[in-house]
Order: structure tokens, then C-alpha cells, then sequence
């Protein structure tokens, strides 16, 4: 599904975040990317919805070498794709049932099929009371499951979460990761990438860490 | 679905847009109004002139008492190319002189006999000022066709003016959508950020936005023209008031469904450019970005 083979990531002009990383996530896998704040978690997450691209290595993606990937087939590889992000990115101006329903929107599913889906999928994440409210009104949260919804409702194959559960406490942290769980259950491949251990500790999920711009891997 | 926040730019571009529709019918409406009355004008005068025969009760021939008037009456029942001649009343040329002389001037001028005449055809006319020189030197005719000359200069001149009118108008119309449209794409900036990243094409993002400039233009092309309507109506009655007091002129039945067509070409056409233009402007905006 993912394959990273001596990947080396660089921003413009400054030293390499990430040398030499290689792993392979299989089908069906869910998986916690850790390190300390600024060890490249973030950087990693966004090599592989192609955000950035490796300055040196290669990426595989679904079987395709990323590089091998035009600017036109980028959307479509990232449709089989759900990006959460720390900081929800929710659209302000759209209900918590648009939020939901703009990916289904985007593909050009058809409005009957939304109409059901979204309202269950939001009953689903304990937000059905909530379908029309804004996300400025609702606590840190529910915005962050409104985003996982958000990912998860086109039934993406891979779902990669960046600090999910950075801007809420830690009762919340865990009943998100619950969530997450359930998720991995109906067979969303999951990589999470957190710098909470208590989590780590709790869920137990194989771990790749980063450290020192090289990534482990345990179990 | 409002995904991207474009209401700010409502207002700008509704106006802008309904001026200009309103600014652009104008021009298209009273470019054609002229332009029937001028080739109605023109068709009427083409083969159009009238004679001036000073001192018309002169007698030229003193044994049959025959008068200028007479003799150039003569001249022109026997020429072969006239449709149809008219003797204008005394009373008619005063009527027609009096607004702009003393009516007393009226009671010591001799007026010259007017005939107004209508030719078969307009190249006729040497051969008819020949046959009135040697008549009379003093008698002249006077070309409609060439009177009307510098006004269909100024006329030409003005339907030039009008199309740049509407060129103008379209400019403007079209610059104002690209001003919109790149100003709600710098306000929509994290918007757009997150739908690529969900997995939305360029071309998905460019139809949103065609979909609400179609909506605001729709509704300000509806005003625009509405606006014109209203304001060609009340010129239209207060032109027949002004200028046409008693006479029976209706701008609006001159006008045919050719004519009509092409005025909601306006309308229609500044819209459906304008969706263009937008889904163009998004698209290279996007291209750049990427």
C-alpha cells in the first residue's frame, strides 16, 4: 500500500528532515508514527498524499512510483486517500453535514445517496444532533470528529491522521482513537502519527519512530 | 452548497455588471433606432429635391400671360423622369418660416415659388437643371440627398461611437469578473488548499465558482436590462411629446423581432462570457499555484 525505499526529505534550501527512511505498510494495517515535535511526522504524512516529494528515494503509492504520477492523476490518487489534521481544517462556512458531504460532493455522488450517508455516518461519531450546526460552535472535539467523518465518508482505503488528537484532552484523545479503531475494524488502513506515548501505551499498534531523521520500526 | 465565501464580491460585481448591461443596451437600442429612422430618413430624400423659383408671378410671356411658375410647371409635366411633383401653398412656406422671422418681414419678402419633386431617378437630375437654366437662370433645385450628406457623416460617426460604447462596456464587464474572481480565490485560499487535498480536481473548483458568477450575473443581467427597458419606455414617451407633438411616431413598433433578438443577445451574451471568463481565469490562477 505504502512503500518508502531510502527516502530522503528536503525542504528548499535547508538540511534534510528525513534520510534513508524505508518501510512498508501492507494491507489492513494500522500503524502510530511518532518522535519528538519537528522530527518530520508531519513532513512523512505529507510525503505520502504528495504534498511534497522526496528529494531522493522513492515512493510507491498503491503500486505506483509517485514520481511516475502526473499532476492529473494526483486528485484521483488522493480520493483513495482520508487526511485528518491536527488543526481539523474544517470549512467554517459550511455546516457539520456540508463539511461531511463535500468530499462526496467533489466526486459527484449523487445527492440521494449523501442525504442518507452523511447523517448516519454523523450518528456513527456521536454527532447526529449536531448536522447543522457550524464548526465554530462546537467544542475542539467534535470538530475533530466531524474531520474524521469528513475523511472517512467516501470509504478511503487509507486514512492518515496528523496529531488527531493534539488540540483535544486526553478523554477525548481516547475516545477518538476508539474511533480509529472501529475504523481499522471495517477495514480502513490506518497510520497515525502522534507524539502522545500515553496513547501508544494504551492502543497497542505497531510503532514506526523517528529519530535523528531515521525511522524504526517495532511492533 | 456556498463552499467558497463569495458574498463580498456580490455587490461589486452585481453592479458593475447591471451598469454595464444597461449602459451596453443603450447603446445597442438607440444604435438601431437611429439607424431605422436614418435609412427611413434616407429613403425618403434620396430621390427627393425641390425647386426654388424666385418670382414666380412673373409673366414671361406677356401675349399668353404666362408666369415663371407656369413655364417651369410645363417644363416638368414634360419631363419623362418625375414621379410626382408638389406645389407647395404660400401658406405652407410662411408656416414654415415664421418661427425663425419677424412676421412682419413675412408681408415684404417675395417668396420663391417651392416644388417639391420626386425623381424616378436621382441621376436625372443634371438633365432637369438644364431644362431649368435655360428657363431661368435664377432657379435652382436643391438635392435632399445632398443636404442630408453631413448628417449621415455625424450619423456614422455616432454608431461608431456607440459600438465602442458597448466594446467599452464589455471590457469593463469582463476585467470586473476577473478582479472578482481572483480576489474570492485569495479569500478562499485555505478552502481550495483543503479540497485538492480531498481530491478535488481544478476543473470542480472552477465550475463552483462559475456557478455563483452565473448566479450573480443572471440576477444583475435581469436589472440591467430591466433598467434599459424602463429608460427606453420613458424617452420613447417623452420624445413623442416633445418632438412629435401631434404626429403619430412609435419607436417601439419600428423595431422587428430580428431587432429584438439581437438586443437580448445582451443580455444573454455578457453572462454565458462571463461564466468564460471566470472558469478560464480559476483554471490559470490554479495551473500557477500548482
Amino acid at each position: 500500500m505504502v512503500r518508502f525505499e531510502n527516502v530522503e526529505i528536503r525542504y528548499r534550501g535547508k538540511e534534510a528532515i528525513l534520510t534513508d527512511v524505508s518501510f512498508d505498510l501492507g494491507e489492513g494495517n494500522f500503524h502510530f508514527l511518532t518522535g519528538k515535535s519537528g522530527a518530520g511526522k508531519s513532513s512523512l504524512l505529507k510525503a505520502i498524499y504528495m504534498g511534497i516529494f522526496p528529494s531522493k528515494g522513492k515512493i510507491k503509492l498503491f503500486g505506483r512510483d509517485i514520481s511516475s504520477i502526473t499532476k492529473k492523476e494526483i486528485p484521483e490518487i488522493r480520493r483513495r486517500m482520508g487526511i485528518v489534521f491536527q488543526d481539523f481544517r474544517l470549512i467554517n462556512n459550511l455546516t457539520v453535514r456540508e463539511n461531511v458531504a463535500l468530499p462526496l460532493r467533489i466526486f459527484g455522488t449523487k445527492s440521494s445517496i449523501i442525504r442518507r450517508h452523511v447523517p448516519e455516518l454523523l450518528e456513527w461519531v456521536g454527532l447526529g444532533d449536531h448536522l447543522d450546526d457550524l464548526p465554530t460552535s462546537l467544542s475542539g472535539g467534535q470538530q475533530q470528529r466531524v474531520a474524521i467523518a469528513r475523511a472517512v465518508i467516501a470509504r478511503p482505503v487509507l486514512l492518515l491522521a496528523d496529531e488527531p488528537t493534539g488540540n483535544v484532552d486526553d478523554t477525548i484523545a481516547d475516545r477518538l482513537l476508539y474511533l480509529f479503531k472501529e475504523l481499522h475494524r471495517t477495514g480502513t488502513n490506518i497510520l497515525i502519527a502522534t507524539h502522545n506515548e500515553n496513547l501508544l501505551q494504551k492502543f497497542d499498534y505497531p510503532v514506526l519512530r523517528i529519530e535523528d531523521r531515521k525511522l524504526s520500526f517495532s511492533d | 452548497m456556498r463552499i467558497f465565501k463569495l458574498a463580498g464580491s456580490n455587490f461589486f460585481l452585481g453592479w458593475i455588471m447591471s451598469s454595464m448591461i444597461y449602459l451596453a443596451l443603450l447603446a445597442v437600442l438607440f444604435s438601431t433606432v437611429s439607424t431605422l429612422s436614418f435609412d427611413k430618413w434616407r429613403s425618403a430624400t434620396r430621390d427627393l429635391v425641390t425647386i426654388h423659383v424666385p418670382k414666380p408671378a412673373e409673366i414671361i410671356d406677356s401675349d399668353d400671360g404666362v408666369t415663371r411658375l407656369d413655364e417651369t410647371l410645363k417644363i416638368l409635366r414634360a419631363f419623362p423622369d418625375i414621379e410626382s411633383f408638389t406645389v407647395l401653398e404660400k401658406n405652407d412656406i410662411e408656416r414654415l418660416i415664421n418661427p425663425l422671422v419677424d412676421k412682419d418681414i413675412l408681408k415684404n419678402i417675395l417668396l420663391p415659388a417651392l416644388i417639391e419633386i420626386r425623381l424616378k431617378r436621382n441621376n436625372s437630375l443634371p438633365d432637369l437643371n438644364n431644362a431649368l437654366k435655360n428657363l431661368s437662370t435664377d432657379i435652382f433645385i436643391e438635392s435632399h440627398a445632398e443636404l442630408f450628406l453631413p448628417d449621415a457623416k455625424a450619423f456614422s460617426g455616432a454608431k461608431k461611437l456607440f459600438s465602442v460604447i458597448v466594446g467599452l462596456t464589455l471590457f469593463v464587464a469582463m476585467i470586473s469578473i476577473i478582479f472578482a474572481v481572483h480576489a474570492g480565490l485569495a479569500i478562499n485560499r485555505e478552502t481550495i488548499q483543503v479540497m485538492h487535498l480531498i481530491g478535488a480536481k481544478n476543473g470542480f473548483i472552477a465550475r463552483t465558482f462559475q456557478k455563483h458568477v452565473l448566479k450573480v450575473l443572471g440576477f444583475s443581467s435581469a436589472c440591467g436590462t430591466a433598467l434599459a427597458m424602463g429608460t427606453f419606455f420613458i424617452l420613447d414617451r417623452l420624445l413623442r411629446v416633445a418632438f412629435f407633438g401631434d404626429g403619430e411616431i412609435d419607436i417601439f413598433k419600428q423595431i422587428n423581432l430580428w431587432d429584438w433578438t439581437i438586443f437580448m443577445l445582451v443580455p444573454v451574451s455578457y453572462p454565458l462570457l462571463g461564466i468564460i471568463v471566470a472558469g478560464v481565469s480559476v483554471l490559470t490562477f490554479l495551473r500557477k499555484q500548482n
